[in-house]
C-alpha cells in the first residue's frame, strides 16, 4: 500500500520560507512561475523583461514572507506585484520613448517568439498582439488578467485594487477597441482574399 | 458588420497563449538565480501595529467619520430652502425692455448662489 503525501498548501509553504527554508521558495516558484512569467511577457510584451519581473516577483515573496497574509490565497498578491513591476517598466519605457521599430523589432525578436512557437506563429496572433500592445495600460493589463490568468472580474477588482464596474468598463473598451482593430485586419483579408480569387 | 465576440475571444486567448514558452533549462537557470539572490537577501520583519495605536487608530477613524457625516449632513440640508420656497412670495420686479413695454417678472426666493440664473 502507497501513502501519496498530500502537496503543502502555499500558507505552508510561506511559513517555511519565514524559516528561511529556501526549497519552500523553489516548490512556490515551480507553482507558479510559468503564470507569473506569461503575465509579465503578455503585459511588457518582452521576454528577457518578463524574466526579469518574474525573478524580482519571487524575491519579494521571500523578503516579503513575514508580511504576507498567509489566510488568503497568495495568486492574486503574485498578480498584483507582477502588475507593479510591469507598471514601472512599462512606464520607464515609455519616458524613453521607444520608436516604433524598436517595438515592431522587439515584437518579431527571437526573444519574443521562442523557437518552440515561431511554427504556430500567425499573422492574426502577430496582429493581435500588435493590437494588445496598443491598448493602454490599464486595458492591457485587464485583457492579460482575464483571458491569460483566466481570473474573473471579480479577481481582477482585488489583484488591481479596484472596483468591479471598473474592471467591466476597461475590458469592455479593450475589447472594442481591439475588435476595431482587428476588424478592420479582417474586412482589409476578406477583401484582398475576394480579389485573388 | 464587427468581429463577432467568439471569434474576438478566441483570437485574443490564442495570441496571448503562444509565444510564452519557457524551456525547461531556461526556469532552472532563472530558479538557480533566485535562490542564490535569496540567500544574500535578509527577509523583513513583520508589520505589526501595537495593540494601543490600533485603538487609537480605531477611534480616530470614528470620530472622524462622525464629523464628517455631521458636516455631510449640514452641507446638503436643503430643508429650509425648500420650506422657505413652499411659502415664497414671489417678488414682482418690472425692467423696461429696448421696445419701450416693460413687462413685469416674477422672482424666486434667492438661495447663495449670486451666480445662478435668476429668472
Amino acid at each position: 500500500m502507497t501513502y501519496v503525501e498530500a502537496e503543502p498548501s502555499d500558507a505552508q509553504l510561506i511559513e517555511q520560507v519565514r524559516a528561511n527554508d529556501l526549497s519552500a521558495l523553489g516548490s512556490l516558484f515551480d507553482r507558479y512561475y510559468t503564470q507569473v512569467y506569461r503575465s509579465a511577457v503578455a503585459i511588457t510584451q518582452d521576454s528577457a523583461v518578463a524574466e526579469d519581473i518574474a525573478q524580482d516577483c519571487f524575491l519579494k515573496v521571500h523578503r516579503y514572507a513575514n508580511r504576507i497574509d498567509t489566510s488568503l490565497p497568495l495568486a492574486p498578491w503574485l498578480y498584483r506585484v507582477t502588475v507593479n513591476l510591469s507598471y514601472t517598466w512599462v512606464s520607464r519605457q515609455k519616458k524613453r520613448r521607444v520608436s516604433l521599430e524598436a517595438v515592431v523589432d522587439r515584437l518579431i525578436s527571437p526573444a519574443w517568439l521562442s523557437p518552440d512557437h515561431i511554427a504556430e506563429h500567425s499573422e492574426i496572433q502577430q496582429q493581435v498582439r500588435l493590437a494588445i500592445r496598443e491598448l493602454n495600460f490599464n486595458q492591457r493589463v485587464v485583457v492579460v488578467l482575464h483571458y491569460l490568468s483566466g481570473l474573473s472580474l471579480e479577481e481582477i477588482a482585488e489583484v488591481l485594487d479596484c472596483p468591479v464596474g471598473t474592471i467591466k468598463s476597461r475590458l469592455y473598451y479593450a475589447r472594442e477597441n481591439l475588435r476595431g482593430r482587428l476588424g478592420v485586419m479582417n474586412w482589409s483579408n476578406e477583401v484582398a482574399h475576394g480579389f485573388a480569387r | 458588420m464587427g468581429l463577432p465576440d467568439n471569434q474576438l475571444d478566441a483570437w485574443i486567448e490564442s495570441a496571448l497563449q503562444s509565444g510564452t514558452a519557457i524551456p525547461p533549462h531556461q526556469k532552472q537557470i532563472v530558479l538557480e538565480q533566485i535562490i542564490q539572490q535569496a540567500r544574500h537577501q535578509t527577509t523583513l520583519p513583520p508589520l505589526m501595529l501595537p495593540v494601543e495605536n490600533q485603538r487609537f487608530l480605531r477611534r480616530a477613524m470614528h470620530f472622524s467619520c462622525q464629523i464628517w457625516q455631521w458636516m455631510a449632513t449640514f452641507a446638503v440640508d436643503e430643508s429650509q430652502y425648500e420650506r422657505a420656497r413652499q411659502n415664497r412670495h414671489l417678488i414682482r420686479f418690472a425692467a423696461p425692455v429696448r421696445d419701450g413695454r416693460m413687462p413685469t417678472h416674477m422672482i424666486e426666493p434667492l438661495r447663495l448662489n449670486f451666480m445662478s440664473p435668476v429668472f
